[in-house]
């Protein structure tokens, strides 16, 4: 039967006998109220099943209103509203009673009912409590899944912590796949990649001569074997070669590998003949600068090239200088470079200018290398002139012309400058952590900026969190 | 549009004259120019965003929140807009929905909690707690008679971004609260409370931390401040406010 009775013809409604009525009511709702038309409640009646709830006897002659929480209130009245200008409009509406004596909240859905008296309305209410009670359980088990993630949060921090504090090298690997999953930052100083870049690689494609399966099938069989085994592993880039000690284990159904990897004893010195001539050769006449120094940065002995790109005529001027009088940035440029290569051994490209006698200045990529020295260490600089290379790489006038022609006139340009400010800043600021190897003290040094404001802007271009993971 | 030739020639002796500045700029302006369009157009109107997440929580469009969320991204919508702006959006239209009774409270709730595992899983990596102990330590509760957790999330969220490390204790005992404040040392206490908790309910908490420790400062703050402007009297917190910058600030003061 449809609420406005367009099933049930009018002349086959059966009669009911007013005294029925109210029993056949209380079988259909769990709750029925007769309220006047300002929301007086004239009768209240409940199932037997419902009767028990809240002392219904209290209800009747009193206001509905006084029975509903403060954001049902409203929903009462918009949904009374409702009813009286369109009765066939109205729809079943959810309220929560709550009775102030005893505290008892319970949810109940009605629908209004004309009951041919234009004085009063039926309400007619179905429990909702048994709802009520699985969404408390659904509330209950999110909030213990809330908790086992910020219980895992601090699994993870440990983790990273732990990770990154080994000296050990250590890296993760997928069994089945053979990617790598993870790896901490002493693995990739080992393997001269940063850690994102090992992370998601296969980790057989980095050594020498070895397929996947049979890499991890020579591995496994190690782990297996009794005693403390390993195998060599060589780097296919720089042929150095390591000691990989791997251990198996299942991690939530994922096969995994930790492999510790320790350099091979005397890996880096060749007993090649060759090499100290080719060396001596790429001193005295390569095209790059090469300067050597003590681990104050002042110059021991300088080549050839240096002397050209610094228009100095002899050897002798340049011994027992700094090498930060040749630095565009000076002292600051030498302590990033000193710091840098003495923390992680070795600076692979470090942009800046070479001054020359005469204040000429040209751009050049600096990589620096410590001197292994048992009485005092030091350092071996190869100079590269970029001014070349540079004008290859800068992207083309044409591309950044189109640049600004797609931005002028979609945005105003407040918005531009605004947006571009923002990215130079992020630029510069990324240069400045990339060039001093994430020393954020000399990068703060560099950009000119405290401590302090580096590290809200850091935090403003969502730098932080990234290079501490690395 | 294509450049026309003088454009190109203008481009390029600008890049000339400007030397490496000019560089830098132009790199710039072709990262701005490349950048995904949506966070502008979400500027300019965010109501299909909206929408559209509305209807995936709800479970009414047949796409899953988690597909929804990850489009958004795709159209260059950062995760940070997303849990600071269109979530707490999405959850007030649906407490709209239930008081206009378009929804049910059962859907409401699924739909809140689909919004609650989305901020967790956009917020995965956001994390302050890293070695750097100068940071401040904030410990985030919620009365127990808490019917909402969304937006408590979210601060959780916000307080890992400004820096601070969190501890997040959603819906605990006050015994509990006890045994946090003993075990560890934290620098404040942020309480969040909705609409449905009371005053008394918040101030039996911040009563549990300040006689555990009577200087550390407590901040208030949620729905719970729309139907209670004095609550910071009411409670006994040293701030009430929805503000965290406000907020924080009292964290560093004690510091």
């Amino acid at each position: 039967m449809t609420r406005d009775g367009t099933y049930w013809d009018i002349g086959t409604v059966p009669h009911v006998e007013p005294e029925r009525l109210s029993a056949i009511i209380s079988a259909l709702a769990d709750f029925a109220l007769v309220i006047d038309r300002d929301g007086k409640i004239i009768s209240v009646l409940a199932s037997p099943a419902h009767s028990s709830i809240t002392a219904l006897d209290q209800w009747e002659n009193a206001n509905v209103r006084d029975f509903l929480t403060i954001e049902s209130v409203r929903k009462f009245e918009d949904t009374l509203a409702g009813y009286l200008s369109d009765a066939k409009a109205q729809r079943a509406t959810e309220l929560n009673h709550f009775d102030k004596k005893t505290e008892v909240e319970f949810p109940v859905v009605y629908t209004m009912h004309d009951i041919g008296s234009e004085e009063t309305i039926l309400l007619m209410g179905r429990d909702l409590r048994p709802i009520a009670e699985i969404q408390k359980q659904l509330v209950d088990a999110q909030l213990a899944v809330e908790r086992d993630f910020e219980l895992k949060r601090g699994y993870d921090t440990r983790f990273r912590v732990l990770m990154q504090s080994v000296s050990d090298a250590m890296v993760f690997v997928n069994v089945s796949t053979g990617m790598i999953i993870d790896a901490n930052a002493a693995a990739a100083t080992l393997l001269r990649r940063s850690v994102d870049a090992l992370k998601n690689k296969e980790f057989a494609k980095l050594f020498e001569d070895q397929g996947r399966s049979e890499l991890l099938a020579e591995m496994a069989a190690s782990a297996l074997s009794e005693g403390p085994t390993s195998v060599r592993l060589v780097d296919q880039k720089n042929q150095r070669a390591f000691k990989a000690t791997p251990s198996f284990f299942r991690a939530a159904g994922t096969r995994t590998m930790l492999c510790r990897l320790t350099p091979e004893a005397g890996s880096d010195a060749t007993s090649n003949e060759t090499i100290p001539r080719a060396l001596n050769a790429v001193f005295e006449v390569g095209p790059d600068a090469i300067v050597i120094t003590d681990a104050e940065g002042r110059i021991a002995s300088a080549n050839e090239a240096f002397l050209d790109m610094t228009d100095t005529a002899h050897n002798a001027a340049v011994e027992g200088r700094s090498l930060a009088d040749y630095l565009d940035r000076g002292t600051i440029d030498l302590n990033v470079l000193l710091d840098g290569t003495g923390r992680s051994g070795r600076t692979r490209i470090y942009g800046t200018k070479l001054k020359g006698q005469f204040e000429g200045l040209s751009a050049v990529n600096i990589s620096a290398t410590p001197v292994d020295n048992e009485t005092h260490g030091g350092f071996t600089f190869v100079i590269r002139s970029t001014e070349s290379a540079q004008k290859g790489d800068a992207e083309s006038p044409a591309d950044n012309a189109q640049s600004a022609v797609d931005l002028v006139g979609n945005a105003s340009l407040k918005e531009i400058v605004a947006d571009t400010t923002d990215v130079i800043e992020k630029i510069c600021i990324e240069t400045a952590i990339e060039l001093t190897s994430n020393n954020r003290v000399a990068a703060a040094e560099m950009l000119g900026l405290s401590r302090q404001s580096l590290y809200v802007k850091l935090r403003k271009y969502g730098l932080l969190s990234r290079t501490d993971d690395d | 549009m294509s450049p026309s030739r003088s454009q190109l020639l203008k481009a390029d002796e600008s890049q000339h004259s400007s030397g490496r500045f000019g560089d830098l700029a132009s790199k710039a302006l072709s990262e701005v120019a490349t950048r995904g369009r949506g966070q502008d157009i979400y500027l300019a109107s965010n109501a299909p965003f909206v929408g559209r997440l509305l209807n995936a929580a709800m479970s009414r469009s047949g796409e899953t929140l988690r597909d929804a969320a990850q489009s958004l991204l795709a159209q260059g919508i950062p995760a940070e807009v997303i849990i600071d702006d269109i979530v707490p959006r999405v959850a007030r239209m649906m407490g709209e929905e239930w008081v206009r009774d378009i929804s049910g409270f059962a859907s409401v709730t699924v739909g809140s909690m689909y919004l609650q595992s989305l901020v967790r899983e956009l917020s995965a990596s956001w994390t302050a707690d890293d070695a750097d102990l100068k940071l401040s330590t904030v410990l985030l509760w919620m009365p127990e008679s808490a019917q909402h957790t969304l937006g408590a999330t979210v601060v959780s969220t916000q307080l890992r971004r400004m820096g601070h490390s969190v501890q997040f204790a959603p819906r605990r005992s006050l015994t509990e609260l006890t045994d946090a404040l003993t075990l560890d040392r934290y620098d404040a206490v942020v309480v969040s409370a909705s609409f449905s908790e009371t005053p008394d309910d918040v101030r039996a908490v911040i009563k549990t931390v300040k006689a555990h420790a009577p200087t550390l400062p407590v901040a208030v703050g949620g729905t719970i401040l729309k139907h209670n402007a004095d609550l910071a009297a009411q409670t006994g917190a040293d701030v009430a406010t929805n503000d965290l910058e406000v907020a924080s600030q009292l964290f560093s003061v004690a510091k």
